[in-house]
């Protein structure tokens, strides 16, 4: 009956709905960053004495293990903006905490690979892109890090640093000041972090659904549909395609109709996980754009061109030995039920470390 | 059958001609000897190696004829063969690199691979006798032709023919990975699979288009020219068969699109490689 109504709707019916919906989002989110930020101050002497976050090793933990526990990156990324911008966390610290919140992003593949391992389906969870993107990224951020690192410490992007508008901040204020002052009445200062994160994580979730429903037809596509792209073209894509998703799984989502058996293959795969690894960070851009702080879009953009530095290094100098490399860890942890448990331990065991001893 | 080999004077030439020989079924054809050299003072060693070529080829041809180009090997090769139609391009891998390798600009045979509008069969470490042969499909449209020239090609031999298709899929989702994933070309073939259909019609194709040996088929999974390598070393195959990545037809922007998976082979297979 729904499917039906659903079905028959006009197109710009749908269009308008979608759109309104993604406007909300929007509303949502920047209630979400400001309550974040109100909210973040009292949380100040818990997250630098209690979680011990007081450097970039430290903070590189604690979105690490944040996104593994929340199962996403993005609203950790946001939080940590929104951190900076309370000065709960310094620039270099900002930047470490959302490269830790790309590092747990795709955690929640391996909890449901585990899973399926329970039910002793091992093999296939080494069979499956969500893992490959898991590689990609814990593969690549160790350059990416020191990189950044090196911008961040001489300054190379501060010359450029883009000054978020306040006139864009400004009409969306006056919706949203109104709505702050009601939870601040409703609920203590350090509820609104909490609230806050879970209304980006929301805002987050519900603009996936706003996303318009892409079918690439198999048929249309020919050849293309199931033959190897040059990773280039690949590479593009992902970047292309996830700048207008936002979110690497999302992106990741829309190849499904590349094959009738939800198959991709691992040549496409690879470098267009790398492409949309550059263009997922489009949301906290506009999460640091929104708090109209230049030191959060200064960390942004390093996280950003730092991460297209070392994605197209590795494409131009050394694609084909990176893509054995990983196809060479897939095959190990597929390997042994043994080899994936101690993978999982490693990838939850590092970043306590860090946040411990960093 | 009009045949091309080419040649500058280096024994890499001259084993290509030995591996033609070695393929069984090209002696009643009409061949020519093409030396190129890059000035005339390199002429006359370049005549003499192709003598020896001629004796290594043998009697059975209907007609051997000879002849000197000077020039950039690549494009007078080239324009040999816009000159004149012909079925067959053969040359040695003398490793004469030219061009940055980086910059995937490769040796003359990679080079030649990707404009030539023929089939090419490139010499590499020849052995006396020809035991085994990889054939590689990539179940796809264009594989249906070139599996029905692949067996034309090669119904004089009587080495193992090993049919081969990788498939390099992986799932979207830890909860949609089809059983197909984990297939071997038996099961495959049993269960009717996509890919269990193309390696029997595979077969099929080229057994219809002359092949008689024995075909085995085989399935591997993961990175395609990576499988394929692998399969070469472990096997000590003598020759691996591909489809040429430029086919007659196809559209030019899916050729840039697509990547060049023969030219890879090309370069880092460690037999002789037949581009069809």
């Amino acid at each position: 009956m729904s499917d039906n109504r659903k079905r028959s709707r006009p197109w710009y019916v749908s269009a308008a709905l979608r759109l309104g919906l993604a406007l909300f989002c929007i509303v949502l989110f920047v209630l979400a960053l400001i309550l974040l930020k109100e909210g973040a101050k009292p949380f100040a002497p818990l997250i630098r004495n209690q979680f011990s976050v007081d450097s970039p090793a430290s903070a590189l933990g604690f979105g690490w293990l944040s996104a593994n526990l929340t199962l996403s990156g993005s609203p950790v990324a946001a939080t940590s903006l929104a951190l900076l911008d309370a000065n709960v966390l310094s620039a270099v610290e900002s930047f470490a905490m959302i490269a830790g919140s790309r590092l747990g992003a795709a955690f929640v593949v391996l909890l449901i690979g585990l899973v399926y391992m329970l039910r002793g389906k091992q093999r296939v969870l080494s069979l499956n892109v969500g893992l490959l993107s898991l590689l990609v990224t814990q593969t690549m951020y160790p350059l990416v890090l020191a990189l950044g690192f090196f911008f961040m410490s001489n300054g190379w992007l501060d010359r450029w640093q883009v000054q978020a508008s306040q006139d864009v901040s400004s009409p969306l204020e006056t919706l949203i000041n109104p709505l702050l002052i009601v939870f601040q009445e409703l609920l203590p200062t350090w509820a609104l972090f909490p609230v806050g994160f879970l209304l980006v994580l929301s805002s987050l979730w519900l603009f996936d659904k706003a996303i318009p429903e892409i079918h690439f037809e198999e048929a249309g596509l020919g050849l293309l549909s199931h033959a190897l792209y040059r990773p280039v073209v690949v590479f593009l894509a992902g970047a292309l395609v996830t700048s207008l998703t936002m979110s690497v799984s999302v992106s990741l989502s829309l190849l499904v109709p590349l094959s009738v058996r939800g198959i991709i293959r691992r040549e496409n795969a690879i470098p267009y996980i790398m492409g949309a690894n550059i263009t997922t960070f489009i949301d906290t851009l506009v999460a640091a754009a929104l708090l109209a702080n230049s030191s959060a879009v200064t960390v942004v953009l390093v996280m950003m061109i730092s991460v297209a530095v070392v994605s197209l290094l590795v494409m131009a100098l050394g694609f084909r030995q990176y893509e054995c490399f990983l196809d060479g860890i897939v095959n190990f942890l597929g390997r042994r039920r043994r080899h994936l448990v101690g993978y999982i331990f490693v990838i939850f065991a590092v970043p306590f470390v860090l946040l411990i001893f960093g | 059958m009009e045949i091309l080999i080419c040649t500058d004077g280096s024994p890499a030439a001259e084993a290509a001609a030995a591996l033609l020989t070695r393929l069984g079924n090209s002696a009643g054809g009409q061949l020519t000897l093409l030396g190129v050299c890059e000035n005339e003072a390199e002429e006359a060693a370049l005549r003499a190696s192709m003598d020896r070529m001629a004796s290594i080829l043998g009697p059975g041809w209907a007609g051997v004829k000879q002849h000197v180009r000077h020039g950039h090997p690549v494009e007078q090769i080239l324009a040999e063969t816009q000159g004149q139609a012909y079925d067959l391009v053969v040359m040695g891998s003398s490793g004469q690199q030219r061009g940055l390798r980086l910059l995937n600009l490769g040796s003359t045979s990679s080079k030649l691979a990707r404009k030539i509008h023929t089939h090419l069969l490139v010499a590499r470490t020849v052995p006396t006798t020809l035991q085994k042969i990889l054939v590689c499909t990539g179940a796809e449209i264009p594989s249906v032709e070139t599996m029905r020239r692949a067996g034309t090609l090669l119904q004089g031999t009587t080495a193992e023919v090993n049919l081969l298709h990788v498939m390099s899929q992986v799932a979207l989702k830890p909860d949609n990975a089809p059983s197909d994933l984990f297939d071997t070309a038996k099961t495959a073939i049993d269960r009717q699979t996509r890919e269990g259909q193309h390696l029997q019609s595979a077969m099929q194709q080229l057994q219809a288009a002359g092949l008689t040996s024995p075909i085995v088929p085989l399935l591997r999974h993961g990175l395609v020219v990576e499988q394929v390598l692998d399969e070469l070393n472990k096997g000590h195959y003598d020759l691996l068969v591909v489809g040429a990545h430029h086919q007659p037809g196809q559209n030019r922007w899916l050729e840039i699109l697509l990547d060049d998976v023969a030219d890879r082979l090309l370069n880092h297979a460690p037999c002789s490689v037949l581009i069809v």
